[in-house]
């Protein structure tokens, strides 16, 4: 594989095209998805629930079961807002200011919320 | 080159003499007023001001002074007790030797006034100049007393001039008649602090009688030299209609023409200096003055035909 | 006078002397204008947020898609088609007239609607979707209909074209949102125009449409000829872009036609009050004259103006406003007012403000950061006021003066204004700046005329009387509105977060808030030994940042003409009636390209406090100081009080502080013309900032300024920091003096605030004069003053130490502000705000 391909197939998380019935995912009760985890970083971008891990790494894989890690590489796992985190060993509650996680895990507050600080 | 102690270098200064003026402050006076709104300019050594409200007491300074001029952390008075005024320093101990404002990681200790040379004050006071020149502005020499040291402000002011600066002096008047001439001689505008006609009075608020400062007055006048004459109106010392109206009837009947009077309202911002330098003030619960209060006092010098003005803007049309 | 007049006089007078602004202007305003500034639904989106009861417009989105469907197999090429979609939208969408109103033309559907382009970007598409606010009653129907909608653009919006168009490493880079804001896409940004061909009174639509035929039967007899070569096959192209200017062309005389119908029908059937009947039917022939036949008078000239922004904003999303209302409306007012007196002063005034508040309400559905970094405007509608001719003469006139008259009466956050000063500008109009500024507006800001001519003609190589022409391309930048001048696509995308490149200096390019590689793979920063090599470091993720952004809107650039054409702005654009080329088209224009700096000062003060505390007192070494920020200064504190309060921060005089960012700018201009757009001109940085200081507060980590992730950063261009300039405003000046504004950069902004002691009667005026004079002798390009008012300095109580400069001065007294007690804070403040100095 050239550098090219192998940057290509790094980048591919970030590219897919999300129909708009996708980005709106069933909300669970469960509270235990990565946009409330303290490792998630939302997209600066984008503000459709695209974010990235910065504890596990490119090639890791929580969706399935049994999960994938990868700890060690450069690059962070590229992840959802409401992916669920029930399989994540390393999921860590971040500190929430509401109780309902309503500031956290709404993908339409949670950024602009935090800067109206 | 000597230098002396300068307190404060003060940019974009619009109530000190026509334009945008840098005002320098020089340490030291001999009155003692009691309003003085730069109680850290009367003083000609250099002292430590101690800013309560940033101090963590942390004791870095109790470690490094070797006067052993300051309190330590926790002691059971938290400080001497002054006129009711918490203090960190023992002022009689202490030699200003700065050890203390150096270990401060808070910056809770700062030196009042810093070792400055003529040429060192003046280079920045030029870097203004853009600013001097499209307003009429240029430098004032205040502080303090600019005339306690005669020698620093003459050269000041000369080489100023010389390099094209505009420059006031602004004094008391309390000053030796013969030196007061040479130096006011070298300033484009005197701005004269006038306070009150009776000496007596004078000298109880102010520590000092005032006749040679109105014979200093008179031969400005007199001699034509530009003077904007600037009164302190404080209250329960001169707030009265009164003063005032003795003060412009003493001014028409000089021989000469007055340029300009100021009435500077009084107000007690420098309430916080006092505490700093560990010092009580007689003025801090007098409420400041609105300046609209001033308008009545106004009118006595106006009705004169005397041009005035309220607070000594830089920028008011005749 | 009347009793009433008086008691209104008597209550003005009030109002402004307690500086209520906004009730004595109301007072002061017209009953229409009352009425019309009072009827604009606020479109600004606060934190993001579209404001309750503004709504996404369905019905555009919907017209446009129909049209898109229906033409899927049909054999045009696709500038005609989209045309066509255009000419559909504006033939069919609703039209209304609001009450009072003389001038028509909106965006959206209805006043409080938002308009929404489907084929823009699918991303966008999600964003209405899933915007809880935004989505007009009845919810779940209408969220139904915007999946069907957004489903059918998925892959197919510009978008979507444009993102296989990138090399998908530098793609990645900007789309991750730590460097970049924008994207790259000739519909997705703002285009200036070439306003010396449709905005002098030469010609209306329909005289282009007259030229077109011509054309188009010139070359299609050309091409039919008895022969074949390159020249012919590109012959056609050139066909099928005449065609579909035509088209919007067309389509644009036709919607205006609609609104004059729908004014007759409303004045001969609806309305009853015989003087709105007048007005309608002035509507009516307004609308009748314009666009297809060039202006006769000032309502015309207005009303054509409308029409052209409101078919740009049609065909594009822009983010920007770039006019110059005074220069090309001014000869109708002259007319209208002073020589053939068909209008009084006070009905002009009507129009003027009017013709603003239709500009205030314009609004296009925006990407959330877009919203974010724009907090409360739509977009930054800078308008253009003052300067000179193209011989450098004076170009102020009557209706210079009427437009600040009207700000002030109609006070929207948007238009604004930039004034362009030069020294013959007289003194009325500096006194009606100032009172604009005194009432608390926020603009004019000022822009130094010469220095900005020089400017242009440095970088982009303007000839001299086409740079006289300038007007703000968006906030800050000139741009001739010229035929070869003017710039059809500046993609906001060329949009960088200086804050990165220190940042990455000790991440050696990796960004920790994106977890990926960004910068460029500088040596570890713990191993540099000397201020050089740490410096070199800096210059290398600069160049890297700068580079992956130029690159990506080049390639938008060079295949904008064929992916995402713009008929309708080629259409008004001498060059392409020319040509028959788009508007796009990098070989027809001369370059007008600039890199928007956000976050710059960060860096300096980053560098300077590195320089001193690191290599020249060696208090800490680099080692720490990367673990330390790795840490987000967690357990570091003392440390990074000491990168706070121990280094020295520009804005203050300080040669050393100063002389770093000199040198910054001039690595970044001498790499500026190594870079190059596709017309071959050069890329030179402009530093200022929108709101993206807040937008980037939280994909910022710590920086060696002392700062920690999620701190606000400073508030743009080259201000200092907020508090950090600590020798007054006439320092600042000082500072910015040393920078060379000619060649060291595009522009620079400058923020000041200034308060109401010192502005107050005819000394403030001379006062702040006094100052603009010292500001232009010192060669800088701009200044905004900011007028604080009594709200704004009570906030400030908590910290009154960022707002030294605006604290009242008094007579002999040598001031503190800092560290002083609430009490003393409440008794400067009160002071300051009662406004005599």
């Amino acid at each position: 594989m050239s550098r090219r391909d192998q940057k290509r197939q790094a980048y591919s998380g970030l590219f897919s095209a999300v129909k708009p019935a996708e980005s709106q995912e069933k909300r669970g009760d469960d509270q235990r998805v990565c946009g409330t985890c303290r490792h998630y970083s939302e997209s600066a971008y984008s503000s459709d629930g695209r974010g990235s891990c910065s504890l596990l790494k490119m090639g890791s894989d929580i969706t399935v079961d049994p999960p994938v890690f990868v700890t060690e590489g450069r690059g962070g796992y590229p992840t959802k807002t409401l992916t669920s985190a029930v399989h994540c060993e390393h999921y860590t509650k971040m500190k929430m200011i509401d109780k309902d996680g309503y500031e956290c895990s709404d993908p339409a507050f949670r950024r602009s919320i935090r800067q109206l600080q | 080159m000597k230098a002396t102690l300068i307190t404060n270098i003060q940019k974009f200064s619009v109530n000190d003499g026509p334009g945008f003026r840098t005002t320098v402050f020089l340490k030291g006076c001999l009155l003692r007023c009691r309003w003085c709104h730069n109680p850290e300019t009367i003083s000609s050594r250099q002292e430590v001001l101690w800013k309560q409200r940033l101090c963590v007491e942390c004791g870095a300074c109790y470690e490094v002074c070797p006067e052993q001029a300051i309190l330590p952390v926790n002691s059971s008075e938290n400080g001497v007790q002054k006129h009711g005024i918490k203090d960190r320093i023992d002022r009689s101990a202490c030699n200003s030797c700065l050890e203390c404002v150096e270990s401060c990681p808070q910056n809770a200790l700062v030196a009042a006034g810093q070792p400055m040379t003529v040429d060192q004050t003046l280079e920045e006071v030029e870097k203004d100049k853009t600013f001097y020149e499209n307003s009429g502005g240029g430098l004032t020499i205040s502080g303090g007393e600019p005339t306690l040291h005669h020698r620093f402000t003459l050269e000041l002011m000369e080489k100023a001039r010389y390099n094209g600066l505009h420059v006031c002096l602004d004094t008391s008047g309390y000053c030796d008649s013969d030196r007061f001439r040479r130096l006011t001689a070298g300033a484009d505008i005197v701005l004269f602090d006038f306070k009150l006609m009776n000496s007596g009075e004078h000298q109880r608020f102010t520590g000092v009688g005032n006749e040679e400062i109105l014979a200093n007055l008179e031969w400005l006048v007199y001699s034509n030299i530009e003077t904007w004459i600037r009164i302190p109106v404080v209250p329960g010392v001169n707030d009265s209609g009164d003063v005032h109206a003795t003060m412009a009837d003493y001014l028409i009947s000089l021989s000469g023409d007055i340029d300009r009077v100021d009435l500077l309202p009084f107000h007690n911002w420098c309430e916080n200096k006092y505490e700093w330098l560990g010092l009580s003030w007689d003025f801090a619960d007098v409420n400041s003055i609105d300046p609209v209060e001033l308008e009545q006092f106004a009118e006595y010098y106006r009705a004169k035909g005397i041009f005035t003005t309220i607070g000594g803007s830089g920028f008011e049309v005749n | 006078m009347s009793t009433t007049a008086e008691t209104i006089d008597r209550d003005v007078e009030e109002l402004e002397k307690n500086q209520e602004w906004w009730w004595a202007a109301e007072k002061k305003r017209s009953k229409r204008l009352d009425y019309l500034r009072k009827a604009i639904w606020k479109k600004g989106a606060i934190g993001g947020l579209y404001a309750p009861g503004v709504k996404a417009d369905l019905e555009r989105a919907q017209l446009h898609t129909e049209k898109a469907r229906e033409l899927e197999f049909s054999p045009d090429p696709f500038v005609i088609k989209f045309a066509k979609m255009l000419a559909h939208v504006l033939d069919n969408k609703t039209v209304f007239i609001t009450d009072h109103a003389q001038l028509v033309g909106y965006t959206g559907s209805l006043p409080h609607t938002v308009a929404w382009d489907p084929s823009c970007a699918s991303l966008l598409n999600h964003e209405v979707y899933n915007d809880p606010t935004a989505i007009p009653d009845p919810v779940e129907e209408n969220q139904a209909i915007i999946e069907e909608i957004g489903t059918y653009w998925a892959g197919k919006s510009d978008l979507d074209k444009m993102m296989p168009v990138f090399d998908p490493e530098d793609l990645a880079k900007m789309l991750s949102g730590s460097i970049g804001w924008g994207v790259p896409m000739s519909r997705g940004g703002y285009s200036n125009k070439d306003y010396e061909y449709i905005m002098t009174g030469k010609r209306g639509f329909q005289d282009i449409i007259d030229e077109l035929d011509k054309k188009i039967d010139e070359l299609d007899e050309e091409i039919h000829k008895p022969v074949a070569n390159k020249e012919i096959a590109e012959m056609v192209d050139k066909l099928n872009h005449w065609e579909a200017m035509k088209i919007t062309l067309e389509a644009g005389i036709g919607i205006a036609r609609r609104y004059a119908r729908l004014a007759r029908i409303t004045a001969g059937e609806l309305e009853t009050d015989p003087l709105r009947q007048q007005e309608l039917l002035k509507i009516a022939e307004t609308c009748e004259r314009v666009p297809a036949h060039p202006p006769r008078n000032l309502q015309e000239s207005f009303q054509f103006d409308i029409f052209i922004q409101m078919l740009s904003r049609t065909e594009a999303i822009e983010g920007a406003w770039p006019a110059r209302p005074d220069y090309y409306h001014g000869a109708y007012y002259e007319r209208d007012v002073n020589i053939d007196k068909t209008l009084t002063p006070e009905e002009a005034l009507d129009l003027i403000g009017e013709f603003m508040i239709r500009a205030a309400e314009v609004c296009q559905f925006k990407p959330k950061w877009s919203r974010e970094g724009l907090q409360g405007i739509d977009g930054t509608w800078v308008w253009t006021l003052g300067g000179v001719d193209a011989n450098g003469d004076d170009a102020c006139n009557d209706l210079t003066i009427a437009f600040m008259k009207a700000a002030r009466l109609v006070r929207v956050a948007n238009p604004t204004f930039g004034f362009r000063w030069h020294p013959a500008v007289k003194d009325e109009v500096m006194r009606e700046i100032f009172e604009c500024l005194k009432q608390g507006l926020g603009y004019p800001n000022l822009r130094h005329d010469p220095i900005l001519i020089a400017n242009s003609m440095h970088w982009h190589g303007h000839p001299i009387e086409e740079a006289r022409l300038w007007v703000h391309q968006a906030c800050m930048s000139p741009c001739p509105p010229t035929k070869h001048g003017f710039q059809p696509m500046r993609m906001a995308n060329a949009t960088a977060n200086c804050a990165k490149i220190i940042e990455y200096v000790f991440t050696s390019g990796y960004d920790p808030i994106v977890n990926m590689q960004v910068g460029a793979e500088t040596p570890d920063a713990a191993e540099l030994t000397d201020f050089e090599q740490f410096f070199n470091a800096w210059v290398e993720q600069m160049k890297a940042i700068f580079s992956i952004l130029v690159r990506a809107v080049n390639r938008a650039r060079l295949l904008a003409p064929s992916l995402t054409p713009r008929p309708f702005l080629s259409a008004i654009s001498e060059r392409c009636i020319e040509s028959g080329l788009d508007a796009c088209d990098s070989t027809l224009e001369r370059g007008n390209a600039w890199i928007t700096a956000f976050t710059w000062v960060e860096n300096i003060d980053s560098l300077a406090a590195v320089k001193k505390l690191v290599f020249d007192e060696k208090k800490y070494t680099l080692g720490e100081l990367k673990e330390a920020l790795e840490k987000n200064w967690e357990g570091f504190e003392q440390m990074r009080l000491d990168f706070v309060r121990k280094a020295p921060k520009w804005g203050n005089d300080d040669d050393e502080v100063d002389a770093i960012m000199v040198r910054c700018l001039r690595e970044a201009a001498r790499f500026s013309k190594e870079l190059k757009c596709p017309s071959g001109n050069n890329w030179p940085i402009l530093p200022e900032n929108v709101s993206g200081n807040i937008h980037y507060s939280n994909i910022v980590g710590a920086l060696p300024n002392g700062r920690r992730l999620g701190d606000a950063l400073y508030d743009g261009g080259i201000s200092p920091g907020p508090g950090l300039d600590k020798n007054g405003p006439t320092a600042v000046l000082k500072s910015c003096s040393k920078i060379n504004h000619i060649s060291d950069g595009r522009a620079f902004l400058l923020n000041q605030r200034l308060s109401p002691s010192q502005l107050s009667g005819e000394n403030g005026f001379r006062l702040w004069k006094a100052y603009v004079r010292s500001w232009a002798d010192l060669g800088i390009d701009h200044i905004q003053f900011n007028m604080v008012d009594d709200k704004t300095l009570r906030a400030a109580q908590k910290e009154p130490e960022k707002y030294q400069e605006v604290i009242v001065r008094v007579a002999g007294y040598s001031a503190h502000f800092v560290d002083i007690s609430r009490k003393t804070q409440d008794n400067i403040i009160q002071r300051t705000i009662q406004g005599l100095g």
